[in-house]
């Protein structure tokens, strides 16, 4: 009886003991990536030309997932520059990019003056043999700014653009506004 | 009593109207007025009625954080942190309650950043039976990630064809960037030098196939298989070894041997035959 007792006992402490450790456990709540829904990416529509004048030629398949990772980059950028929120795109920076995002980051903000890209005609300058590099010239992008009162100003601008294939993204690691002086155009 | 309640009205809408009147305030003034501004910020002057303005100024990419310290005629806007930004349009909305005003800006950096070259290499790994051609895609950029000119009438994206040389090894692109690794592996063996010994003390004739080179006079990779075939005039024999640091070796038992003959093969190199001899 009383071994009975001392073995039931044993049994509720390692049960009691087991549940508790369960609990003190850390469950990281950030989902993987493949299982979040990018609701910033997935509400931007803009328009993309692409046009291969590199040396390597990339597949069909190939410009259909860069077009898609060029949307989405843009989609972030425009929610970056709305509202300093830099973790939202961060699959879609590279590191250093991060890390020059990070340097200006003082707290996100609430939105005063937003931006919505209409309109890019991405020229590829050159493709890496192993799909990973990808420079361009961003030609004509019309970019339109709106401001709380809804006025909108739409502008007209060359790029240069660096992108790097990483994880299951394409990447903006490097860029460079062309015109110093954007044309407007509306 | 009713000229109280008639009196408490008017009040009444007097108050909400007061209430529904913003304050106009008018547009500050910025003193040295430029369509260009250079960061960090160094004092940028308005000239502005009222102490309670607060400003964003947006860069191409992000809101860049400022700071507001009130002067006799208006305020000074500060930079919170010292460092550039991704240069190109920007602009600075200074907000005073409802009133918002606008100032569209061109944004660079005033301090010359630290420019890096970046080279990108594909691919990676080079098998010299195969080509030792390699892409370079190489450009120039500052530390804050704006594409720079790598030289003066330079274009912003470079791409040439390397040749490399036929050395096996590990190669950086970037001396001081591990990342910038490049591998040169060695190609097929085409050369297999055979040589025996007799050890005494374990009674054994040792066959030694070494140093296995590739046509650039590489070792050829670890763990290739190197096949020692003997021959007796009745059997033939089979036995593998891998290689080692170019080397791969076998034991026979003096015993054993009757005027073996024996040479040694990599895929379709093969050794010239040697004959141990009791």
């Amino acid at each position: 009886m009383i071994l009975r007792s001392l073995f039931i006992s044993f049994v509720v402490l390692v049960a009691i003991y087991l549940f508790l450790q369960g609990r003190t456990i850390n469950r990281s709540s950030e989902k993987p990536v493949f299982l979040r829904a990018d609701k910033i990416a997935e509400n931007h529509q803009t328009k993309i030309d692409i046009t291969v004048e590199s040396q390597v030629i990339p597949d069909s398949l190939e410009l259909v997932t860069l077009e898609k990772d060029y949307a989405n980059i843009w989609a972030h950028l425009n929610h970056l520059y709305a509202t300093n929120d830099i973790i939202a795109g961060k699959e879609y920076y590279t590191e250093s990019w991060f890390k020059q995002l990070a340097a200006s980051y003082d707290g996100v903000i609430e939105p005063v003056i937003s931006r919505k890209d209409e309109y890019h005609h991405f020229y590829i300058k050159n493709w890496s043999n192993d799909g990973l590099v990808c420079s361009a010239i961003d030609s004509n992008a019309v970019l339109t700014y709106i401001y709380p009162n809804e006025e909108k100003e739409s502008y007209k601008l060359h790029m240069a653009i660096v992108l790097l294939y990483q994880g299951d993204h394409w990447r903006i690691d490097a860029i460079k506004v062309i015109d110093n002086n954007p044309h407007l155009i509306e | 009593m009713r000229i109280i309640k008639l009196n408490m009205v008017v009040v009444l809408l007097l108050v909400l109207i007061s209430a529904c009147n913003n304050e106009i305030v008018q547009e500050p003034i910025m003193i040295n007025s430029s369509d260009t501004l250079y960061m960090p910020l160094k004092d940028l002057e308005f000239e502005a009625k009222g102490d309670q303005w607060e400003a964003i100024l947006n860069s191409f990419t992000q809101p860049i954080p400022v700071k507001i310290r009130y002067g006799k005629n208006g305020f000074h806007l500060y930079p919170k942190k010292d460092h550039g930004i991704v240069e190109g349009p920007g602009r600075l909305c200074l907000q005073h309650g409802d009133n918002k005003f606008y100032y569209k800006v061109y944004l660079k950096n005033i301090l010359p950043p630290k420019i890096e070259e970046v080279d990108y290499r594909s691919s990676k790994i080079i098998n010299l039976d195969s080509s030792n051609a390699q892409q370079r895609i190489f450009l120039a950029v500052d530390e804050w990630r704006n594409i720079v000119d790598a030289a003066e009438g330079a274009e912003l994206f470079e791409e040439e064809i390397l040749q490399l040389n036929k050395k096996v090894g590990v190669y950086r692109a970037q001396g001081h960037l591990a990342l910038s690794s490049y591998y040169i592996e060695p190609g097929s063996c085409v050369s297999i030098p055979l040589k025996a010994k007799y050890i005494d003390i374990k009674k054994v004739y040792r066959i030694i196939a070494g140093p296995l080179k590739d046509r650039y006079d590489n070792l050829i990779a670890d763990g290739t298989v190197v096949k020692f075939i003997c021959d007796n005039g009745k059997f033939t024999n089979l036995m593998e070894e891998i290689s080692l640091n170019g080397f791969a070796s076998i034991e026979i038992t003096a015993e054993e041997v009757n005027e073996y003959s024996i040479f040694a093969k990599v895929d379709d190199a093969k050794s010239l035959s040697i004959t141990l001899q009791p």
